[in-house]
C-alpha cells in the first residue's frame, strides 16, 4: 500500500454514518499528518530492518459492515477458560460473541463518545498516525479507585475474511489509584491477507497495576503492528508479556514512561518463528524519575528463514537517580537461514544509576546435546528438551494459571511442527 | 561526597597542558575546497595522473553526498569552504636532524619527543608528521636492512607507486563515508608501512601528528600492509595547541593483513579537547579506521585511548576474510568538561572461525557524552565465528552521559555472539573501603579507574602505556582519579 491509496479507503471511513461524529476532526487530522509523514524507509534507522515489501505492495480495504458477519468461524479452539472475552471480528465489535463485565466501565467509544479527550494524541509515528485515522473500534477501560479485577479481560481480535482487510483497534486504559487489571490481547485468524494495526494507550495511576499478555497467532498471510503507549506515575506496576508465533511479519512498538517514583515496568516477549516470517519488538523505556525499576527481557528462536529484530532502548533522563534496569536479548538460531538483528541500547544521562544489557545469539549448545544423548535421548528428544529449556523460563511471568497453560500448549505445538 | 564534588570542580578548571603554539613559517594555501584546490595539492606534492583522478573523482562524490547526521554528538556545523586544505612548514628538511628546524624540535621536546634520542632510548621509530608535510624520519637504515618500508605517504607515492596504487582505497573505498571521502579528495600526507614476507619489525613503529597551522584541517592517510607471516605493531599517538576555532581532523586508516599477519595498531589520541567552560574550540575527530584480514589465520588489533577532542566520532573495525583470522578491539574513552565522543568498532566476519573481541570502557565525567556504538555482522559462510562484546561505563557527575548502541547482526546459527555492557557511577561502598583504609578519596577514585581500564591498558604497547597513563592523569585527576 502506498500513501496514495490511502486517500480513497479515507473517504469510505468519513462516510461511515454508524460512528460518533465527534471524532471526525481528530481522525482528519491525524490523516493528513500521516500524508506529510509519509510511510518508513529503509532509511528511517527505526525501520532499517523492517520488511516493509510486501506491505507496500498489497492494497488494503477498510472493513465494511459486511465484514462483521460471522459465517463459521470456529471459536472453541482459542477459548481460554476463565477470563472474560470481549470479541472483535474483522475490527467490528460483536456484542453476542462477548462477556457482559459489569463490575467495570468500558465504553465504546466510537458510538458513545462520551470519553473522547482520552483518545490520546498520537504521536508522529506513521502507523500510530495510521491508527487513529482508520480507527473502526475504540475501547476504553476505566477502573475504579481500589478496585482489584481477579478476571482478566480478554480483547479477541480475529481476522477471517476473503477480502484483504485493513483493521485498526484503539483500546484506552486508564487504571484509578490503587487498582490491579489483567488485559489479555489475542490475536487469531485464518487464512486471511490482513493488515492489523493496533494502538493502546494505558494510564497507570498511582500504586496501580497493570498485566498485559498479548498473543499473537495470526495467520501466516498476516501483517501484525501494535503500537503501546504507557504511562506510569508513583509505585505502578506495568508487567507485559508476548507471546508471538505468527503472523508473517509483525511489529511490536512498545514505550513506556517512567512518570512517577518507584514505578516498576517488566517488559518481556518470546517470539517463535518459521517460514520467511520476521518477528520484530521496537521498545523504548523512558526513565523520568528516580527510584524506579524497569526490565527487558526478549528471546527468540529462529526456524528456516525467518528473521527477527530486538530493538531495545533504556533512556535514563538526568532526573532519574537510583534507576535500576535491565536489559537482555537472548536468541536461538535453529537454521542457517535465519537472521537475527540485536540491538540492545542504552541512553544515560544520569550518574547513580545500575543498567546492564546483554545480549546473545547462537544455536544450540552441541555440548550439551551430546550430554543428552549418551543418556539415551533421542536427537529431537534432546532438541526439544533445550528449546524448552531456553523459552519456558518466560512463562512464570504469567500468573493466570489458565492464559499459562494455554501459552504453554501453543508453544509445544510449535515445537512439534518446527523444531526439527 | 563533597570532597569528590570539589575534585570534581577543580579538575573541570584545569587548563589544557599542551596548549602552546610553534611559530613556523609555513605553505599554505588560501581557504577553500574546489578542483582547483585538489589540483594544487596534487601539483604540490608531484603526483601522478592516477592518484589526481582518483582525487577528483571523490571530490565530485562528495560534492553530491549529504553530510551525517546520525551520530549522537552535536556540533556547530562544519564549513568546508573556511578550511585550508594544504599547509606545510616552509624550510624542507632533508637528510640528518641537525637540519631540522630547531623550534620544530623544541616542539617536539614539550611533547617529550626527543627526536635525537629517540634512538638511544626507546627503541622507537618516529615519523613525525608535522602538519601535513613529513620532516624527519628517523631510524629509516636500520628498517631498511629488514626490507622494511616505512616513510611518508607522498614519499611512498614517488617509489612505491604500484604497491599504493593496489592498495590504496582497497579497504575504506573513496566512497566509504563523507569524511573518507573527503580525506580521499584532499588528503595531504600520511604513513606508508610494507613489512615484508616473514619479517617480525624489530621495533615498534611509531608517528606523532601534531595539529599545528591555524585553520588547517589534517588529512592524513595511513597505509599499513603485513605480508604473509609478518608482524607490526604501529603506534600514533597526538597533541595539539590550544585554539579557538574548531579544527577538523578526517583521517583514512587502511591496514591490509596477509596470511598468518599480524598488525598492532595503538593509538593515544589527547587533541586539544576544547574551553573547559564553554567546550569552544576543540577538535573535531572524523577518523576512518578499518583494516582486513585478507587471508587466514591473520590477525589486527586496534587498541586505542581516547582523551582529548571536542568531537571524537570513529569506529576502528576489521573484515575478517580470511578462516581463523582474528580482530581485536580495545578502547578506553574519557570525555570530560564537554567532549562528546561516539566510538566503538565494527567486526565484520566472513570467513571461517574467525573470532572477535571487543573489550570497551568508557568513562564519562563533567558535561561529556559518550557512545559506544558497535556492530557484529556475522555473515552467512561465517561457520564458527565467534564474537564476545563488553562495554562498560562509568559516569562521575550528574550532568554526564554514557549510552551503548551495539547492533548485532547473526547470519549463521553455528556462531556463537555475547554482548554485554553495564554502566554504574562509583560505588559509595567502593569508596567507604578504600577510604575507610585510609586511602584518600582521590587516590582511590583513581585507583578503581585504573582498575577499571586495566583489560585495555595491558594491550598496549610498553612505550605507550606510560604515556596512556599519563594522559589518563591529565585528563581524568581530580575528576576521577
Amino acid at each position: 500500500m502506498k500513501v496514495e491509496n490511502f486517500q480513497s479507503e479515507f473517504e469510505k471511513v468519513l462516510n461511515k454514518t454508524n460512528f460518533s461524529k465527534k471524532f471526525k476532526p481528530i481522525q482528519e487530522k491525524a490523516f493528513h499528518q500521516f500524508l506529510d509523514t509519509g510511510l518508513p524507509s529503509k532509511k528511517w534507522e527505526d525501520w532499517r530492518f523492517t520488511k516493509l515489501n510486501k506491505f507496500s505492495k498489497t492494497l488494503y480495504k477498510v472493513s465494511e459492515t459486511e465484514h462483521s458477519q460471522i459465517t463459521d468461524f470456529n471459536f472453541s479452539k482459542h477459548h481460554i477458560s476463565d477470563v472474560s472475552t470481549l470479541t472483535f471480528f474483522n475490527g467490528h465489535y460483536k456484542k453476542e460473541f462477548s462477556d457482559h463485565i459489569p463490575e467495570i466501565e468500558i465504553i465504546d467509544g466510537l458510538i458513545d463518545s462520551k470519553h473522547k479527550e482520552e483518545i490520546s494524541s498520537p504521536t508522529d509515528s506513521p502507523f500510530e498516525l495510521l491508527n487513529t485515522a482508520f480507527m473502526d473500534s475504540s475501547f476504553n477501560i476505566f477502573t475504579k479507585k481500589n478496585q482489584i479485577l481477579e478476571k482478566p479481560i480478554r480483547f479477541l481480535i480475529v481476522s477471517s475474511s476473503e477480502d484483504k482487510l485493513m483493521v485498526s483497534p484503539n483500546i484506552n486504559i486508564k487504571l484509578e489509584e490503587n487498582s490491579e487489571l489483567t488485559l489479555i490481547e489475542h490475536h487469531v485468524g485464518e487464512s486471511s491477507n490482513f493488515f492489523i494495526n493496533t494502538s493502546t494507550h494505558a494510564q497507570l495511576l498511582d500504586n496501580s497495576k497493570l498485566r498485559h499478555i498479548r498473543i499473537q497467532s495470526n495467520s501466516d498471510s498476516t501483517i501484525n503492528f501494535s503500537n503501546i503507549d504507557v504511562n506510569q506515575n508513583q509505585n505502578s506496576q506495568y508487567d507485559f508479556f508476548q507471546f508471538a508465533s505468527g503472523p508473517e511479519l509483525s511489529r511490536l512498538n512498545i514505550h513506556t514512561k517512567l512518570n512517577g517514583q518507584g514505578a516498576e515496568c517488566s517488559l518481556n516477549g518470546l517470539s517463535l518463528s518459521s517460514s520467511s516470517q520476521q518477528l520484530g519488538a521496537h521498545i523504548i523505556t523512558n526513565h523520568f524519575s528516580p527510584n524506579c525499576i524497569s526490565k527487558q527481557n526478549f528471546k527468540n528462536i529462529l526456524q528456516d528463514k525467518s528473521s527477527g529484530i530486538f530493538n531495545g532502548k533504556t533512556i535514563v533522563n538526568i532526573d532519574a537517580q537510583k534507576t535500576d534496569s535491565k536489559q537482555s536479548n537472548k536468541n536461538l538460531l535453529l537454521s542457517k537461514d535465519a537472521i537475527m538483528n540485536s540491538n540492545p541500547q542504552l541512553e544515560i544521562y544520569a550518574d547513580d544509576v545500575k543498567c546492564s544489557h546483554g545480549s546473545t545469539t547462537g544455536s544450540l549448545d552441541e555440548e550439551a546435546l551430546f550430554y543428552l544423548r549418551s543418556r539415551g535421548l533421542s536427537l529431537d528428544r534432546a532438541r526439544n528438551l533445550l528449546v524448552r529449556g531456553f523459552a519456558t523460563e518466560l512463562f512464570d511471568i504469567i500468573k493466570h494459571e489458565s492464559t499459562k497453560s494455554f501459552i504453554s500448549d501453543r508453544f509445544e505445538n510449535w515445537l512439534k511442527n518446527n523444531a526439527s | 561526597m563533597s570532597n569528590e564534588q570539589q575534585i570534581i570542580d577543580s579538575n573541570l578548571n584545569k587548563d589544557y597542558e599542551y596548549g602552546f603554539v610553534s611559530d613556523i613559517e609555513s605553505d599554505t594555501i588560501p581557504p577553500g575546497l574546489n578542483e582547483e584546490v585538489i589540483r594544487t595539492i596534487s601539483k604540490k606534492k608531484e603526483e601522478p595522473q592516477w592518484l589526481l583522478d582518483w582525487r577528483l573523482k571523490a571530490f565530485s562524490l562528495w560534492k553530491k553526498s549529504p553530510e551525517p547526521t546520525w551520530a549522537n554528538v552535536k556540533y556547530e556545523k562544519i564549513d568546508y569552504q573556511a578550511i585550508s586544505y594544504f599547509s606545510a612548514p616552509k624550510k624542507k628538511v632533508l637528510g640528518s636532524l641537525d637540519e631540522v628546524d630547531p623550534e620544530l624540535l623544541a616542539t617536539y621536546n614539550k611533547l617529550g619527543i626527543p627526536l635525537e634520542e629517540q634512538k638511544m632510548l626507546s627503541g622507537v621509530a618516529v615519523d613525525a608528521v608535522f602538519d601535513s608535510v613529513s620532516v624527519a624520519t628517523t631510524f629509516k637504515e636500520d628498517l631498511k636492512k629488514e626490507g622494511i618500508i616505512f616513510c611518508s605517504f607522498s614519499e611512498a607515492v614517488k617509489k612505491y607507486p604500484d604497491m599504493v596504487r593496489k592498495y590504496l582505497g582497497s579497504v575504506v573505498p573513496h566512497s566509504d563515508n563523507y569524511y573518507a571521502t573527503l580525506n580521499s579528495a584532499v588528503f595531504t600526507d600520511g604513513s606508508f608501512v610494507y613489512i615484508p614476507k616473514g619479517v617480525r619489525c624489530p621495533m615498534e613503529l611509531s608517528t606523532y601528528f601534531r595539529i599545528n597551522e591555524a585553520n588547517t584541517g589534517q588529512f592524513e592517510r595511513t597505509l599499513i600492509i603485513a605480508d604473509e607471516g609478518s608482524h607490526v605493531s604501529y603506534l600514533e599517538g597526538c597533541t595539539a595547541p590550544m585554539r579557538d576555532e574548531n579544527q577538523l581532523h578526517a583521517a583514512v586508516v587502511e591496514l591490509v593483513a596477509h596470511k598468518n599477519a599480524t598488525i598492532k595498531y595503538s593509538t593515544v589520541q589527547n587533541w586539544y579537547p576544547g574551553n573547559p567552560e564553554t567546550g569552544a574550540g576543540g577538535i573535531y575527530n572524523f577518523v576512518t579506521k578499518r583494516g582486513i584480514c585478507l587471508e587466514e589465520n591473520s590477525r589486527i588489533s586496534w587498541t586505542q585511548v581516547e582523551t582529548g577532542s571536542a568531537v571524537t566520532w570513529k569506529y576502528p573495525s576489521c573484515i575478517l576474510k580470511g578462516d581463523n583470522s582474528v580482530g581485536e578491539f580495545y578502547s578506553v574513552a574519557v570525555t570530560n568538561n564537554f567532549q562528546q565522543a561516539d566510538t566503538g568498532t565494527k567486526m565484520i566476519h566472513i570467513g571461517k572461525n574467525t573470532k572477535s573481541t571487543i573489550i570497551s570502557k568508557g568513562i564519562s565525567a563533567g558535561k561529556g557524552q559518550q557512545t559506544y556504538r558497535g556492530e557484529v555482522k556475522i555473515m552467512k559462510g561465517a561457520d564458527n565465528a565467534r564474537n564476545f562484546s563488553q562495554c562498560d561505563s562509568i559516569l562521575i557527575g550528574d550532568k554526564c552521559g554514557a549510552h551503548t548502541f551495539p547492533y548485532i547482526d547473526v547470519r549463521n546459527p553455528s556462531a556463537q555472539m555475547e554482548h554485554e555492557a553495564t554502566t554504574s557511577n562509583i560505588g559509595e561502598d567502593q569508596m567507604f573501603y578504600c577510604n575507610q583504609r585510609g586511602i584518600s578519596t582521590e587516590d582511590a577514585v583513581s585507583m578503581i579507574v585504573n582498575g577499571f581500564c586495566k583489560d585495555v591498558f595491558k594491550e598496549l604497547p610498553m612505550e605507550f602505556a606510560v604515556e596512556a597513563t599519563k594522559l589518563m592523569e591529565v585528563s581524568l585527576e581530580g575528576s576521577v582519579g
